[in-house]
């Protein structure tokens, strides 16, 4: 039986850094509209998640740390994905490593409440809301 | 130059306007409103419009039918506004919308949602000292993650 690599790519829809009070944070970002089904979105996490796991944000972008967001549309759907992230480990633990919210936050007349506690993480057990800053 | 440009050229700095469009590829009027940050949604409308009158933006109509139907206009840089920026900038290769191009209405709100996402950290820059956007990247070559993946 034989294997082999194949390189694939991921395409997120952003990739940006911030620094507030003289810190950096590394975000991807992907700005989901419920247009893919959930299996597809899986198949994407888990894939970001081997990622990291593999140093991917070292080698392909020479940063040590990074968060993973993602926005999408309602309350239903990010509870949808956020259950996605909790099978990209291995005993349905979840990760930190993905964070969400909706558009409902997003908007361009109140930048600031984006940094307001509106990020849930993928874990099971950690219903609180964080700050991108957290 | 006839009299509608030179109004358009006086009355404000719309090659600077060109140049923030270019950046985000598509933009609404409330958008442009919340970049500027102007009081009146009629002056980002005004800004938008006169610079599409003028050739400068191609103009596409977004359209959503729920009970009724809702539409919001999207902006983006015509070849004359392209042909502008190299002009005043020295901008080169930029990319601009033909008048037969269209969009898909999924490409478009897709688009203006991360639009709209950027908007914010960069007014979030404007507003706290102490916050700074140090990089915003979207092109395919600069955000790709490479996998490797075993196949058997």
């Amino acid at each position: 039986m034989s294997y082999y690599y194949r390189r694939q790519h991921l395409i997120p829809d952003a990739l940006f850094t911030i620094r507030i009070k003289g810190k950096e944070h590394f975000f991807l970002m992907e700005m989901d509209r419920g247009t893919i089904s959930a299996k597809r979105m899986f198949t994407r996490y888990k894939a970001y998640y081997d990622w990291w796991r593999s140093g991917g944000p070292k080698s392909d972008f020479g940063i040590a740390s990074i968060r993973i967001l993602t926005v999408t549309v309602n309350e239903k759907r990010m509870d949808n994905l956020i259950r996605c992230c909790y099978s990209v480990k291995d005993g349905s633990q979840g990760s930190a490593l993905f964070w969400f919210t909706t558009t409902y936050h997003i908007d361009v007349f109140k930048p600031r409440k984006l940094l307001d506690r509106i990020w849930l993480k993928a874990l099971p057990e950690d219903h609180s809301l964080y700050s991108l800053i957290d | 130059m006839n009299n509608s440009q030179k109004t358009i050229q006086q009355s404000h700095n719309y090659d600077q306007v060109l140049k923030l469009i270019s950046r985000y590829r598509y933009i609404t009027i409330a958008q442009l409103q919340a970049i500027l940050g102007l009081q009146g949604y009629q002056q980002a409308r005004k800004i938008l419009f006169d610079l599409w009158e003028n050739g400068y933006l191609e103009r596409l109509v977004l359209t959503r039918a729920t009970n009724k139907i809702h539409y919001k206009y999207v902006f983006a840089l015509s070849r004359k506004g392209a042909r502008q920026l190299l002009i005043s900038f020295g901008l080169e290769k930029i990319s601009y919308l033909r008048p037969k191009d269209q969009r898909s209405t999924v490409f478009l709100e897709h688009t203006l949602l991360i639009n709209d996402f950027r908007i914010c950290l960069e007014g979030l820059q404007r507003r706290q000292n102490d916050f700074e956007l140090t990089s915003w990247k979207q092109s395919k070559q600069q955000v790709k993650v490479t996998l490797n993946t075993t196949i058997q």
